[in-house]
């Protein structure tokens, strides 16, 4: 029996996301369309909408009359077709972005066992020689250009050792190939030793709470009473705060790796002034994010329906 | 003979040297190497100023291509078709210092504006400027700055004030987190019982005394982001472009070289690039542990 109470507030919370999500969406839809139609020279924007099926048609000028025609074109899901290529860009955008999804989900879930390896050492000794080498490398990684970094993990790796294959192929992926961008994406924008640190620290503020003080006094198990908040909730907040971050680091590492990735496309859509594809990839980037942000607040609610009432 | 009793002194930045015992050597070692750092930069800024450089920037020389450092007169080596690395790093600080200053200069002003009138107005304009920070977040900065060079192909003084705009949401956040714990407070309520103006409270008492740490430690942190995304521009193709030099755009040229063995060309500017944004980060770890540590 379902307790109607409790599921009560959450429902009202999600639906206040929701909302919340979607009027996002809307402003920033608009903010694109309005950086598009105040573009210089009047041409780039004749030229999009003349490519576009639903709005070649319309002889009005007004920014509201024709932001409303393309925005409901935009949610049946025709977002025009590409100058360059004449393909539909909705079709070349999902193509394209399931590559970033695995790349970026990847990035994040190899943070995880660096984050219980990080909490384990420090358990035993909070100076630890180990992990303070580990985490002062792995700083200076971070800092280090990741353009720069790829080419030398490529060289390394490629010439030197000579197991690891440089070229991508899109139709069979195996982890082998995932292995080299996926560690630098995650290594190299620093991802990893921001999770890592940031979560030990979170944990290691709970654990001075008094509620486990009080667990512990009664000689209950305090993992089970930290778990939830202290390592569980910071990992779900930082990760979904670094999903922005990630496409725009992202886009450098599908060039040089040639992953044919949303990166790539917004990329190529950029060099060839390809405003159709450039705005649907743009809006499908922002879109993903807004989807994980509400995801994660969403399980955020689930997991603690405290957080429902606001 | 009285003792003299001395105010504490609230700015342990100017007088960090004679503090190395209360900030510790970490910090002070790190305070250190930013500044010097720091300090190199804007030496060199000066040095391509007025053109007082060893060797042409653009000059080709093809006796040197792709020497490594300490070769006959290149102190850093030469690039791919013989033009002396150590110049074009230093007219490479061209490039981004003064732009990148600029997007300091609007993410901080219009931040703290966000900030502040986010907690001090209507609850219908704290939901609005909350909606926009929002939207702002939820675009990649390197993709919208694609989308404004696809449409406006703007110069590197307009792509520095994108950045500067996309770095607001940052700091109004942390601003607004800040004083939102600031205004209970009871300093606050003092100040307006004895009838100091509004303007003073939220420049003096708020602004200054409680939130510099932030601002401070917030714009080194900017500007090394801002120069970190100005070079991965330029490494995109889409910065300064080839001819002229920027830090981007030398890795970039020297990385076709890498994968032969001939390392050097692209990796000085890269380590520059690391040193510098070091630095910044370094720095602003600095600023907010030192000041934090005073109050």
């Amino acid at each position: 029996m379902i307790n109607i109470t409790v599921l009560k507030p959450i429902a009202s919370a999600i639906s206040r996301e929701l909302f919340h999500s979607i009027i996002l969406l809307l402003l920033l839809s608009f903010f694109v369309f309005f950086l598009l139609y105040n573009a210089p020279g009047e041409e780039v924007f004749q030229r999009y909408l003349e490519s576009h099926s639903e709005l070649n048609s319309t002889d009005s000028h007004n920014l509201f009359y024709i932001y409303f025609i393309w925005l409901s074109a935009c949610v049946t899901g025709n977002l025009g077709t590409s100058l360059i290529n004449g393909l539909p860009v909705l079709d070349q955008v999902i193509e394209n972005l399931g590559y970033s999804i695995s790349l970026i989900l990847h990035a994040l879930l190899i943070t995880v066992p660096f984050v219980i390896l990080n909490i384990s050492m420090g358990f035993k000794n909070t100076l630890n020689p180990i992990s303070t080498i580990i985490s002062v490398i792995l700083n200076i990684l971070a800092v280090v250009p990741i353009f720069w970094l790829s080419y030398v993990a490529i060289y390394i790796s490629s010439t030197r050792f000579n197991y690891l294959p440089v070229g991508v192929s899109p139709d069979s992926l195996s982890y082998l190939e995932m292995l080299l961008p996926v560690s630098l994406l995650s290594i190299g924008s620093g991802v990893l030793i921001h999770i890592t640190q940031h979560t030990k620290s979170e944990l290691f503020r709970v654990l001075k709470e008094d509620y486990v003080l009080y667990a512990r006094a009664k000689g209950a198990k305090v993992y089970k009473h930290v778990i939830k908040e202290g390592i569980i909730f910071p990992l779900l907040h930082l990760m979904t705060h670094q999903v922005a971050y990630l496409f725009s680091t992202c886009i450098i590492i599908e060039q040089i790796f040639n992953w044919p990735g949303i990166g790539r496309l917004l990329w190529q859509a950029t060099q060839d002034r390809d405003i159709p594809l450039l705005l649907g990839a743009v809006l499908a980037t922002a879109f993903i994010i807004r989807l994980t942000q509400f995801c994660s607040k969403i399980i955020y609610i689930i997991l603690n329906p405290r957080a429902s009432h606001e | 003979m009285p003792k003299i009793v001395r105010p504490q002194q609230n700015d342990r930045l100017l007088s960090l040297i004679h503090h190395m015992k209360d900030i510790g050597i970490r910090n002070s070692f790190y305070f250190f190497y930013s500044s010097i750092i720091i300090l190199a930069l804007i030496v060199g800024y000066f040095f391509s100023y007025f053109e007082y450089l060893p060797f042409d920037p653009e000059d080709l020389n093809l006796d040197y291509i792709l020497s490594p450092p300490l070769t006959d007169d290149h102190l850093l080596g030469t690039d791919y078709l013989g033009r002396d690395t150590f110049s074009r790093l230093i007219l490479g600080i061209e490039a981004y210092l003064a732009p990148s200053i600029l997007a300091v200069i609007i993410a901080i002003c219009f931040g703290t504006l966000m900030g502040i009138a986010s907690i001090f107005s209507h609850k219908r304009v704290t939901r609005t400027l909350s909606m926009v920070n929002d939207s702002l977040l939820a675009m990649p900065k390197l993709v919208l700055l694609f989308l404004i060079i696809a449409i406006f192909d703007p110069t590197i003084f307009y792509i520095m004030i994108v950045i500067g705009i996309s770095n607001i949401p940052s700091v109004a956040q942390l601003l607004t987190a800040k004083i939102d714990l600031l205004k209970e407070r009871s300093f606050i309520d003092s100040a307006i019982a004895s009838g100091i103006s509004y303007h003073s409270i939220i420049l003096k008492h708020i602004l200054w005394s409680n939130c510099r740490v932030i601002l401070f430690s917030q714009s080194a942190f900017i500007m090394g982001e801002a120069i970190l995304m100005e070079a991965s521009l330029s490494y995109l193709g889409f910065g300064v472009q080839e001819p002229t030099p920027s830090w981007g755009n030398m890795v970039q040229s020297g990385s076709n070289y890498l994968l032969q063995g001939d390392l050097w060309s692209s990796t000085i500017p890269a380590f520059a690039i690391m040193l510098v944004i070091s630095a910044f980060y370094l720095l602003s770890y600095t600023i907010s542990r030192v000041l934090e540590k005073g109050k």
